[in-house]
């Protein structure tokens, strides 16, 4: 079929909608997930050829008003106001219309050309609601597509709408709201102003727009005139100080009011509800958001989820538990069937055989392609299940309604961090690994909320980590109690220093962002629809390899290289690499926390490949498997030993994390400033502790 | 109408009540008059403080803060 016309349509909507389930029925796998350019927030974009057009559909974040309070809002107007588009789809949530209108109010102040889907159909039958659609579509003076959007229903009849409207078969004309006439006339001064000065095409909106955002003194339409324009910016909040004055209040209440009374003139009189009963699910929120028992409701949901997740990659820590309860053999085959297992196998194997194939070229070259370009890429896969998985988990959990309810009840705890409860998601989600956990800052409402919890990410002791202190431990403390006071307290200190960090970033980078209130929407519980949880996992894993996943490979090249080359040119002992002329140059520096031999010290530079690299390289440096053997030819004591874990704890996270908090933030700063934070605490902790250690006589 | 103003954080369960006032901040005050909490809406109480506050209103269920459900002050009606 010949494409006639590529036609654009934005997708607008309130949070929980149906948004994302529309979106992915539209495009199917014709989507392209991105970020809007200098921001923290997901763009998603996508296709779907009808009636000889290619329709491409952009998705706006969903927002409950088009008020730049945040950076969705910001985004979701500033493309209303400024793209090129040729419809608006706004979909709507028919149990919940008056709501959801407002923004169709503000979107109708932007742009005619809407189409509202009235999703939901089904649960406003549910809540005893009969909407009068066509009166509402008299109504409003815009087509009105009824729809079920998680069972495809009302998808044709809205590509047809679009196509109508495309080709102007129908002309949508929403309703203008009429302001009192204070306010209509406050509007006309400074629609004045605003022409006089020519604020509208410096800041390329419509003036008659833009006089409605100053009058609602919106931040950032008065901030760019403020930077634009001085004189008019005093001039305008002078008049607006007298326009208050005349009201009784401020104009934004005063507009905002107006706005929802058409709604109700509007609404009431087609909707007509009967009374039903709370269903149990509905019951249930009182215990999922009862002060004590919702954390831990909250806390074992997640731990279930974990649990599973990283069973299915790594086996761990089901294996553990095996083998505990007396199953060793179950436990290393689900090792060995687990995900990274086979990954690791394969890749290992891949190494193996090419390393074969290529016996007669230069040894360099070899190594090149075995150790540095197959490994690299073997990291960057290996995260991949992972990072699928947990989008799973994470896309069920969301789609069910549950992680509202988790993040109203673990509001508080992150309070002093100016943080929503949002942000113990991604949090928590570190310690299994911190690569996603800095993924799922974006969630967050705010830009500082999500910067915060992606600079603090890294302190959350992931499974890796984990990994090595278990290696450490078991080898050089030899009772059960002090083993399990070694590690909690790595635990302990590594999640204080996470709270205190992220208190003392709120208060200094974000100290002009006010802490976070909980206002938060909890949708009715309901089924995952599995479309979405697997969209959503895919789309995540797309994102990661082709994002982070390019400079995680190239850094793992670098490292390769400076593993295998020296002053002599290449090598296969890694003791005469530069990475280890590195490690004894920097021995008699790091002496003062105890890492007194080289080796040590290149196993830490190695640990920032990956960090249970540490544990590889002391066995290989030392030539003896054991970890105890080589700790003991290294000549490890237990405080060295301790130090040497809180170091491994808490210095710089590891290479794919600092990836993901690049290609999040998009900004060398926070990246540099989690890696010197992090290195920094980490050596002066572990030199305290040593240097006291030593002195008390340990 | 006699009914006293008080916080929506300190009204029981159950209740049916109608905003009067926001007394927040002006981001806050928007944010929540945007979401439909405006004097003279009508709203459920479904669950108090402690922990989050649970309201009901035009037909959406949203949790507040205790400290936000402080600053919005309601009569009860029902
Ligand atoms: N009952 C019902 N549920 C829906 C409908 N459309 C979407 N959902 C569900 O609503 C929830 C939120 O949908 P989602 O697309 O994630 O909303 P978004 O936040 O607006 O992107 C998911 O659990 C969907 O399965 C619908 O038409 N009827």
């Amino acid at each position: 079929m010949k494409v006639k016309r590529e036609i654009v349509v934005a997708i607008a909507g309130q949070p929980n909608v149906g948004k994302s389930t529309l979106f992915n029925r539209l495009t199917g796998a014709h989507q392209h997930v991105g970020n809007w350019p200098g921001k923290t927030v997901e763009r998603k974009e996508g296709y779907r050829d009808f009636a000889g057009y290619r329709i491409r559909f952009i998705d706006l974040p969903g927002t409950y008003s088009l008020s730049a309070l945040g950076v969705e809002e910001q985004i979701a107007r500033d493309f209303l106001a400024k793209e090129k588009y040729d419809v608006v789809v706004n979909i709507v949530d028919a149990s919940n219309l008056e709501r959801n209108l407002y923004l169709t109010l503000q979107i109708a102040e932007l742009t005619p050309r809407v189409i509202i889907a009235l999703n939901m159909m089904d649960l406003a039958e549910q809540k005893g609601l009969r909407i009068n659609v066509e009166k509402l579509r008299r109504r409003l003076g815009v087509p009105i597509v009824p729809m079920i959007a998680v069972k495809g229903k009302g998808i044709e009849e809205l590509l047809r709408t679009i196509i109508d409207v495309v080709e102007n078969r129908i002309e949508p004309q929403l309703p203008h709201i009429t302001y009192s006439p204070e306010l209509e006339q406050a509007v006309d001064e400074i629609e004045n102003i605003i022409r006089h000065r020519n604020l509208h095409r410096q800041l390329g909106y419509h003036p008659h727009w833009l006089a409605h955002k100053v009058l609602e003194e919106d931040f950032f339409v008065l901030q760019s005139i403020e930077e634009k324009d001085p004189d008019a910016y005093s001039t305008l909040t002078t008049l607006i100080e007298q326009i208050g004055k005349r009201l009784g209040g401020p104009p934004s209440v005063a507009m905002v009011q107006a706005r929802y009374k058409l709604l109700r003139e509007i609404c009431a009189p087609l909707i007509e509800k009967r009374p039903v009963k709370p269903t149990l699910w509905e019951r249930f929120d009182a215990l999922a958001l009862h002060p004590v028992v919702g954390p831990f409701f909250t806390l074992f949901i997640m731990l279930a989820f974990f649990v599973a997740v990283f069973s299915i990659n790594t086996g761990f820590p089901l294996n553990y538990f095996l083998e505990w309860l007396g199953y060793p053999d179950i436990a290393v085959t689900l090792e060995s069937y687990s995900l990274s297992g086979l990954l690791g196998e394969a890749f290992s194997s891949l190494a193996e055989s090419m390393r074969i194939a290529l016996a007669d070229v230069p040894l360099w070259v070899q190594g090149l392609i075995c150790d540095g370009i197959i490994a690299g890429v073997g990291a960057v896969v290996s995260f991949a299940p992972l990072i699928f998985l947990i989008g799973l988990g994470i896309g069920a959990l969301e789609d069910s309604g549950f992680l509202a309810r988790a993040a109203a009840v673990m509001h508080r705890p992150l309070k002093p961090l100016k943080i929503a409860g949002k942000g113990f998601i991604p949090l928590l989600l570190g310690f299994g690994c911190n690569v996603p956990s800095v993924m799922m800052c974006r969630g967050l409402y705010r830009e500082c909320e999500r910067r915060n919890c992606a600079l603090i990410a890294g302190l959350v002791p992931c499974q890796a980590r984990l990994a090595v202190i278990l290696a450490i431990v078991t080898a050089i403390f030899s009772t059960p109690l002090a083993q399990i006071a070694v590690i909690t307290s790595l635990y302990v200190v590594a999640l204080l220093l996470l709270w205190v960090i992220g208190v003392l970033f709120a208060h200094t980078l974000f100290r002009r962002e006010p802490s976070a209130q909980l206002v938060i929407e909890l949708p009715p519980y309901r089924a995952p629809f599995v479309g979405n949880v697997l969209m959503y996992g895919w789309n995540l894993t797309k994102h990661f390899l082709k994002k982070a996943g390019t400079i995680i490979f190239l850094l793992a090249i670098l490292m390769w290289f400076s593993l295998s080359y020296g002053p002599a040119g290449f090598t296969e002992d890694p003791s005469l690499s530069y990475a280890a002329l590195l490690g004894h140059a920097l021995t008699p520096f790091t002496r003062v926390f105890g890492a007194s031999h080289w080796v040590l010290v290149l196993a830490l530079i190695t640990g920032f490949i990956a960090k249970e690299a540490v544990i590889e390289t002391v066995a290989l440096a030392a030539g003896t498997p054991s970890i105890s053997e080589a700790l003991g030819k290294l000549g490890v004591t237990p405080l060295q030993a301790y130090s040497l874990l809180l170091v491994v704890t808490i210095y710089i996270p590891c290479l794919a994390t600092i990836a993901t908090i690049w290609s999040e933030t998009r900004s060398w700063r926070y990246v540099l400033l989690t890696i010197l934070y992090m290195t920094g605490i980490a050596l002066l902790l572990a030199t305290l502790v040593y240097q006291l250690g030593a002195w008390l006589g340990f | 109408m006699g009914a006293p103003v008080i916080p929506l954080a300190a009204v029981p369960p159950g209740r049916e009540v109608i905003a009067v006032a926001i007394r927040a901040g002006r981001g806050l005050t928007l944010r929540l008059m945007e979401m439909g909490i405006l004097p003279g809406t009508r709203m459920r109480v479904l669950k108090p403080p402690p922990g989050p506050v649970v309201i009901e209103v035009r037909g959406a269920r949203l949790a507040l803060g205790w400290g936000v459900a402080q600053k919005i002050l309601v009569q009860v009606v029902a």
